[in-house]
Parts: structure tokens; sequence; C-alpha cells
């Protein structure tokens, strides 16, 4: 889900949209702007807004149309202090709209002000701005979405889950609703019923297979949190097949089979994991580390140390990697080596237990 | 208006973020074991008061062993607390007649009034009898028998002195002088004066282990007359703290002297190696991080509770197990050679069917007698509410689990009918009906212990083997004697140990299978110390073999009953 997603949204949303016929239609740069917007063209409507803000500070729908082309923009950064400027641009372009329209009844804008709170932290405003957004809308997906976010982020996890439920009320084959609830239930270690919440989710599966992948790469979660190894392997199975390509599914699926002792199998899937130029770093290190155990449990150490070695340059904080390469270590004779990642592994931090 | 709907149409986008009972005896003997829950009269007593003090949950075990020397094992069951603080609690000890466990008219003299954990059998001072040593949470007993079952407390005048919480034990000949040296296995340090309880979701439960600091084990050095001396802090022990709850002997370095291996509660384990045969001193070191077997599948430190030793691969040395939480696996390090262990449990099935289970007790015994050696392990949570807090999703009370050697890997079966859970503790092994195979009795929290009847003997030849040092260069209970005998051109190997399991003292006397239609075979017995003899045994029979006079006596195994 990407710009191009912005892009379709905003064709649908258009297309559905009156044509008002009031003074500001008749202003070109707002058709420019908007055809702009509709183009993911979001660099280009926040020059141009800004240019035009800089002579009309106060006009509503260029600080809002601005306001959004900097929020759209900032999501593509990777840049963490970039992305936090450029919320913190949105958020002051939002609230300089309140500012001129106090008695504003538009629910979206405080949500786009929770969201600006969201980014930075700051749940007890963003709780403020949700709870008018709801009030203005209430039955407003997002309205509930960023209360629960707000909720969460104060870690009332339990009022975050109601908020939360209330927006998969609103849409239910919402997913990304549906993950945030399970995040709460973990958060409060309530595993099983984090797991039941999914089950009962089966009914409202959304109808493309991408989005029902995820809901099984949920469900897989699920298992694997209340020890159900045997499950997990259905869930996870059941999310490649709906989403084959899908990097971390064929990564989960190497380590739930590593786990469930299909070695072949495991290593199969780690080195198709491998294959993918998305895999994220975290995915691969475990790919990597797997295929080096394999190696190691066959007693191919050499071979095996090779892979350990590339999942420990890529996460050299994984205490799992550390403790296969000091047994591959020793087992070809360099005892020094292991003395040394022994020494590393003992400064590592320890999961915290329950 | 349209200016609306624009902000309606920007806002929508911005706040949208785009992220992603009864059988017929058929059915019966095709389990190998039969369930028995009402064969003890005798009902575990946490001290449980609503307070959930941790020792609370951990206990409490046993031992199987001939106290009266009649030839059949008798049994000893530690009790916990009184759960009225009014009625006084006892261990008993239950003498075997005809088949049933039964008190004996007068007290055994090992009753004890300490909160009991675990006990150790064995003949403390090398005069023929087994004498008993228990492990409280609190001050420990040494008890010696008169060799008639009856015992009297001798703790004080022998120099034992041990206050701390313990739980495990286990017998061992630290310096190979031929006497019995005691370690003890330390829990938790642990004040009732200073406890705070510990909520999860606003419901009192049972604190783990990681809100007490770890306390070092103790080492307890016999004189020769069985008068004992704490050496503890020379030996290097008392600078290492962890939280002890599964204790065993085991050479792992192959040089003579006998090694431990110490199963630690959410700390990394300990191996400790003894150093007697290097340095001619009684020190240990501890070498379990780099030898490999110090945490858990994922390196994490897991929360050790039983602890056994076997050669499951064959090669001659033993693996090392160790029973855990749930969410863990319970571990396997395979033994490499050359004080290298790998953790095994996800390559070779053991991972996934422990991973839902507290385990704690744990014996390795070969049930279906083809010459490999299969797992048993009894399961039981430690949090009394667990079903309130996971919905019923987790349970209290858990199942037996049996793991069959497949030849390297190993599958889970039911190792009996269905049969009420248990929340199981201590496993303890021994032919209690001496038909020449491997009984268990696991003990249960608040319960009743429960017999597991093997079902297996008969259906292959088997020897069965008493060992007996000389009392002199070898104690009388030969722990860490090294027996081989050839099976189908390979050798078998076998270390022998009393105590292992989780709070257990195992009947001293091995079975060893044969090959289907073999009725004898060559036996060497390496005794502490290094002597070799050589007998050739039949099987069908248990042999006493005393050091220097080889077989002393031999009784044929009992037919075994119908199931």
């Amino acid at each position: 889900m990407g710009s191009s997603f912005v892009k379709i949204l905003l064709v649908v949303l258009v297309g559905l949209a009156p044509v008002p016929q009031d003074a500001s239609s008749t202003d070109p740069r707002i058709t420019e702007l908007n055809a702009a917007m509709q183009k993911g063209q979001f660099l280009d409507v926040l020059k141009k807004g800004r240019a035009i803000l800089i002579k009309q500070p106060t006009h509503p729908h260029f600080l809002l149309i601005t306001g959004a082309a900097c929020i759209e923009l900032a999501r593509t950064l990777k840049d963490s202090e970039a992305k936090i400027q450029a919320y913190a641009e949105a958020e002051n372009l939002f609230r300089r709209f309140v500012i001129v329209n106090p008695q504003h009844n538009n629910s979206k804008v405080e949500q786009s002000l929770a969201r600006c709170c969201l980014t930075r932290e700051d749940w007890k405003n963003a709780k403020k701005h949700a709870a008018k957004a709801i009030q203005l809308s209430p039955s407003s997906t997002m309205a509930h979405r960023v209360m629960g976010e707000s909720l969460s982020g104060l870690k009332i996890h339990k009022e975050a889950i109601q908020s939360y439920k209330k927006a998969l009320a609103i849409t239910p084959r919402d997913v990304r609703l549906m993950q945030l609830v399970q995040d709460e239930y973990r958060s409060l270690r309530r595993y099983a019923e984090a797991l039941n919440f999914l089950l009962k989710q089966q009914d409202n599966l959304p109808a493309n297979n991408r989005e029902t992948a995820t809901f099984y790469q949920l469900l897989y979660r699920a298992y694997v949190s209340l020890n159900d190894v045997e499950n997990a392997q259905v869930a996870i199975s059941k999310a490649v097949s709906l989403n084959p390509k899908k990097p971390t599914l064929a990564s989960e699926m190497a380590l739930n089979l590593y786990r469930l002792g299909r070695s072949e199998d495991s290593r199969l899937w780690a080195k198709k994991a491998l294959t993918y130029q998305t895999l994220n770093n975290d995915s691969k290190a475990i790919c990597l580390r797997i295929l080096g155990q394999l190696l190691s449990h066959e007693g191919k150490y050499q071979e095996g140390l090779l892979a350990l070695e590339k999942s420990f340059q890529i996460n050299p904080d994984d205490r799992s990697t550390v403790i296969a390469m000091i047994a591959a270590l020793r087992r070809t004779g360099q005892e020094e080596r292991a003395q040394e990642f022994l020494k590393k592994m003992n400064e590592m931090p320890t999961d915290p237990r329950e | 208006m349209k200016i609306l709907c624009f902000i309606s149409l920007v806002m929508i986008l911005a706040s949208c973020t785009p992220q992603t009972p009864q059988k017929n005896t058929s059915e019966v003997a095709s389990y190998p074991f039969v369930v028995e829950d009402d064969l003890i009269n005798f009902t575990h007593e946490s001290g449980a008061r609503g307070l959930r003090h941790i020792g609370e949950s951990v206990g409490s075990g046993g031992a199987l062993f001939d106290a009266d020397g009649d030839g059949d094992l008798d049994l000893y069951l530690v009790q916990g607390t009184a759960t009225d603080e009014n009625s006084p609690k006892k261990n008993i000890l239950l003498y075997q007649n005809d088949g049933e466990f039964i008190q004996g008219e007068k007290p055994c003299g090992a009753e004890d009034s300490g909160d009991g954990m675990s006990c150790a059998a064995g003949d403390i001072d090398n005069d023929g009898d087994i004498d008993l040593y228990v492990v409280n949470d609190g001050p420990d007993s040494l008890y010696l028998n008169d060799g008639t079952g009856h015992f009297t407390d001798v703790t004080q005048e022998r120099g034992i002195e041990m206050p701390l919480f313990g739980s495990s034990i286990c017998f061992l000949d630290v310096e190979l002088d031929g006497d019995l040296d005691i370690f003890v296995g330390h829990y938790i340090e642990f004040s009732i004066d200073a406890f705070t309880p510990c909520l999860r979701e606003k419901l009192e439960v049972y604190c783990a282990p990681k809100n007490y600091p770890g306390v070092p084990c103790s080492l307890l050095i016999n004189d020769g007359k069985g008068f004992f001396s704490d050496a503890s802090a020379s030996s290097g022990l008392a600078s290492l703290l962890g939280k002890a709850l599964g204790v065993l002997t085991s050479d792992v370095d192959g040089d003579g002297d006998q090694d431990l291996y110490v199963a630690n509660d959410g700390e990394a384990n300990f191996l400790l190696l003894n150093q007697w045969k290097e340095t001619g001193e009684i020190k240990f070191i501890d070498d379990a991080y780099i030898a490999g077997c110090a945490l858990g599948e994922g390196a994490k430190e897991e929360a050790g509770m039983g602890v056994e030793a076997a050669d499951l691969d064959g090669d001659g040395d033993e693996e090392i197990l160790v029973t855990n939480f749930e969410a863990q696996t319970n571990s396997c390090y395979r033994n490499d050679g050359g004080g290298m262990f790998l953790e095994t449990s996800f390559v070779n099935g053991m991972g996934p069917p422990s991973i839902p289970n507290v385990a704690f007790g744990i014996r390795v015994l070969d049930v279906n007698l083809d010459l490999l050696p299969d797992i048993f392990i009894t399961n039981g949570h430690v949090i009394d509410n667990i079903e309130k807090l996971t919905t019923g999703q987790t349970l209290f009370a858990q199942q037996d689990q049996l793991y069959i050697n497949e030849g390297g890997t190993f599958k889970e079966v039911s190792p009996h009918l269905p049969a009420e859970l248990k929340v199981g503790r201590a496993l303890i092994s021994g032919d209690i009906d001496n038909d020449g195979d491997l009984d268990l009795i696991s003990t249960t929290w608040q319960g009743s212990p429960r017999v597991l009847r093997s079902t297996s003997a008969g259906s292959a030849p088997v020897i069965g083997l008493h060992l007996s040092g000389d009392g002199v260069s070898c104690h009388r209970d030969a722990i860490g004697a090294i027996i081989n005998y050839a099976v189908q051109e390979k050798t078998i190997t076998r270390e022998h140990r009393v105590q292992s399991s989780y709070l257990a003292s195992h009947d001293p006397r091995l079975l060893l299978t044969l090959g289907p239609k073999m009725t004898e075979a060559v036996v060497t017995v390496k005794w502490p110390g290094g002597t070799e003899e050589t007998a050739t045994l039949t099987a069908g029979s248990y042999h006493k073999w005393v050091m220097g006079k080889g077989i002393v006596s031999q009784s044929q195994f009992e037919k075994p009953t119908p199931n």
C-alpha cells in the first residue's frame, strides 16, 4: 500500500465528490493542486502550497492541502528526523486552520491533528483530538482508530482494544485494525484472547488475497504466542498460499518449520526467502541463522559458520546466532575466537523473562 | 462547499496510514504403562495457605530403595508443609509388602519436620544399608539406617548444617576415596518477612524466581566414616550463585571423576567440571557456557527443572536433558565429545511437543525394549490459577509425555490410556514389582503419587544388575561406574547414577536390554577409581555384583502381572 493506493483512493473519492459552486472553485490554483494530489505529486503540492501560504497564510483550503501533502511526504521519508519535521509542519498548518476556523466541524482535521500528535508520541493531545474527531463523526473508522492508538500510547490497553473494535465494527474487513487489536492483547499478555479474537474475524476476511494473507500471518503469530506450532504451521501455510511472494511469509515459514523439526523444508524456505531482494534485515538474519544451525546439526560446521557469520554481520545482537557460532568455532578448532564470542554474548542483554 | 469536500478528501488521506477407565487387557498392553493412581496412600501438602509463597509450588519428591533389605523396593515420600498450620506434617516411608505400599506400625524414624523438597538414598556410612538425606526449605536432615528400615537422625553429630532453601541432591564420590560425598542444590533466597505478592491481571500468582536472589549449591565431603565437612567455599561452589532445581552426576569429560550438571531456574545452567583428576584438589569449574549447555534453545536462560543424562545416540557419551517451562523447549544437549554440547531439541523432535507444558520430572528408559533409550516426562504448571489467567487455554494439571527414540529422532506418543491430568513434579524410577522392567512413580502437587507400571516385562531379554562397591576403594553405591556390553554389533554404555530427574532418588539397580534372541551378555564394569571387571550375565535375573568378588547372588525376575 503506497502512493499507488493513495492515487486510486483519490480518484475514487474525487469521482464521488460533488462539485461545489462556490468562489473557490474558480481558483485555478486549487484545480491544479487537486490534480497534482491525484497524481501523487506531493512534493510539488507542498512547494506550491507553501508559496501560496506566504501570501495567503490563512487560506483554509491551502492550509489543508499543503498539510495533507506534508503528511503524505512524511510517510515516504526514511530519515526519522526529516519525518518528524514533516509531521511538525503538517501539524502547524492544521493548527493554523483550526485557529482560523475555530467552529469547524470537520472530523478529519482532528484526525489529522491526532495523527501528528501520535507521531511525536504526544499521546495526551492525540487522545484529545481523537475524542473531538469521534464527537464530530461517530461513525468514522479512522477517528476510532486514532483514539485506539492514543490509548495504546498511554498504555490503556483495554480501552484501546475497545476503540479498535468500534472501528472494526464500522469497517469489519480491515486487517490492519485486527493487527492493532492483536497487538494490544499481546501487550496485556492475553494471548488466548488474541487468538479467539482473530478466529472470530474469519467470517470477515477481506476479498483480496494479499490482505487475507496478512490476516493468516497474524493468526500464525497468535498461535506461536500460544506455543501451538502445529496450528501456526497451518496458518502460515495458508498465508503463503494466498500471497506466495511476500518475503516475510517465507522467512516465518522457514522459522516455524525449523521449530517443527522439519529441517529440509525449513532449509528450502530459508533459501527461498533469501532470494527476495526486499527481505528485511531481521528476517534475512534469521534465515541465515537457520541455515547455519541446520548445517551445524549435520556436522558441517565450516559451512554453517559461513552462514552464521553473515547472519551475525546483519544482526550482531542475536544471542542464538552467537551461541551457534561459538559451537561451530570450537568444532573447527578456533578456540580463541570462540572465547571472544563468548565474551560478546555475555555482554549482550538477555531477553526479559516472565 | 467545495473547500469542505476537498478538505474531507484530504483528511481521509492524511489520516489513512497505508500500513499493512476400564479397558480390556489387549488395549492396556498396547500402552507402555498402566496408571495406578490409588495405590499409594499419601497426599502431598504444599503448605499453600493463600499467600502463594514460591516454595509451595515446586515440591516435593521422594526415593525408591530397599529400606528394610527384604529385596523389594520401598518408597520414601517427602512432605511439604501442612496446609493446616496446627496439624504437623510428616514424611513417610512406605514399606512394600506383597505389592502393596504400607506404612509401618512404628515410626520409621525419618519422618522429619522440615518443609520438605527432596531426598537421596545411599549408603553414607558404607555399612551395607541405605541411609537417607532429606533436603528441606530450611535445615536438612541426615538419617542412618539400622539395616531394618528404621532410621536415626544424625544430622548434627555428622556435621550437616544446611539451612538454605534446598531443592535436588545427589551423592557422588568427589575425590575417589571410596565414600559418598553430598552435593546439595539450593534454589533461592526467600524471606517470608520480605514477601510481596505478585500480580498478573490483578490476580495474585506465584512469583517467578527472577524476583528472588540466587544462592550457591553446597558440597559436603565425607571423611570416610560418615562425618561431613562443608567444602562449598574451598571447592569454588560458594561463589556460583544459581537457582538450582535439578542436579546430576556425570563424567562429562571422561577423565574418571564425577562432574556435576545443575539445572537452574531462570538462570544459565552449570556444568561443574571436577578438577580432582587434574589437580588432586576438590575444586569445580563451571564450563557450561563454552561447552554449549548453559542456555536453552534460542540462547535463553530457561526455567531448568528436571535433569537427566543418557547416551541417546549410541556414541558412548551422554547427552544432557533438561526440562523447562512452557514456551520453552525441553533441552537436549547433544554431547559431541571433547567437552562440546549442541542443543538439538528442534531438530530431534523433542522440541515442539514440549513447548506447551511446564515440565518437571524426566527419566530416560527403554520402554519398548528396542535397545534405544526413550524419554518420559511429567508435567504440571506452577501457577495454580493459570486457567483463569489464560481463559482455560493453559491447564494447571498437565499430561504425561513419552518420547520414543526412533534412532536419532523422537516421536511423542501416549504413555498410557487417557487418565486424569495431574500436576506432576518428581519422577522416580524403579522396578517396583521385580519383573525386570522399569516402573515409574510421579509425585503430584497436593495430590497422591501416580504409579506408572511398565507393561514391557517379558517382551525382550533383560539383565538386572545391582552394583556394589567394596566399601573401601569404591563406595557401596558405585555411583559413577561405567557399564558396557555388546548387543547386535554395537556397544551400549551406561553410567550409573541414583539421583537425577527432579527431586528424585531412583532404584539403584540397572536393567540392561539385550537383542531379541540373546540369552546372555558379556558385561564390563569400570568402577569409580578405574578398576575394570568383566562377567557374563544371563537374562531374566537380577545379579548382585560386588566389586572384587563378582556376582555374589542372583534372583530371577518375578513373573509379570497380567495387566
